[in-house]
């Protein structure tokens, strides 16, 4: 660093296109910055293609492979999240599917026959499709009944519900 | 650009502005006259800012970018 310091300005710009900079002036206020350049032209290789080269940083993007694995094992393990928290009883993690569906079947609340239809589901795409219909219906349901009260002309049209 | 001051420049505050003005760079053109000179190259532009003021990437950036679109529209 001291032998740079005690380089000409002359030398200095020779020294930096010797490493294939392109020195602009070295004048008092460049001088600083142009004496780190060279020291680390020296130290580095990488310096001097970041000079040139245009600056693209590639960040590493996961394979849309790498992501679909995942998905298919997580559908059983959603499927018994929700039979353990209906079950509230601690489920045996490892246990392969179908003696998970079997465990639905002996022990449920009318809930989780919900879930029971699930090995034609599973294959399609997992719990979360058929629950997503169910749920859409039962809105649809109360759109209509919004729907059919706000005509002028009707009275109230809600069916009535015994004992309400 | 015109008389403007250095604290008018992207990333430039008042405490850049004011370290900035004590090594004579008062005016934005100032600044642009340093970036020119060193021949519009980011990174040394950029080295320049952080060793005579301290500026941070941020403010780095932000100055490199403003002098940078300046003169892509102007000069």
């Amino acid at each position: 660093m001291e032998e740079i310091q005690n380089l000409t300005d002359k030398e200095l710009a020779e020294q930096l296109r010797g490493y294939g900079a392109n020195p602009g002036p070295i004048l008092a206020s460049t001088r600083s910055v142009y004496e780190k350049r060279l020291l680390k032209l020296r130290e580095g290789v990488a310096a001097v293609d970041k000079l040139h080269k245009p600056r693209t940083k590639y960040t590493e993007v996961p394979d849309d492979e790498e992501r679909s694995p995942p998905p298919k094992p997580r559908s059983p393990r959603v499927r018994k999240r929700v039979v353990k928290k209906v079950e509230v009883e601690p489920e045996e993690v490892d246990d392969v599917d179908n003696s998970a569906a079997s465990d639905l079947t002996d022990n449920e609340p009318s809930q989780t026959s919900m879930t029971d239809p699930e090995p034609s589901a599973k294959s399609s795409g997992g719990v979360a499709m058929y629950v997503k219909v169910v749920i859409l219906l039962i809105v649809l349901f109360f759109v209509y009944l919004v729907y059919i009260n706000m005509e002028p002309s009707s009275g109230n049209r809600v069916p009535k519900i015994k004992g309400d | 650009m015109g008389e403007k001051s250095v604290t008018e420049l992207a990333g430039i505050g008042e405490v850049l502005g004011g370290r900035l003005k004590d090594h004579g760079f008062d005016m934005a053109y100032v600044v642009l006259g340093q970036f020119l000179v060193l021949k519009k190259d980011e990174e040394m532009f950029k080295d320049w800012l952080k060793e005579t003021c301290g500026a941070n990437a941020k403010q780095q950036g932000d100055c490199h970018q403003c002098l940078k679109e300046w003169c892509d529209n102007f000069l």
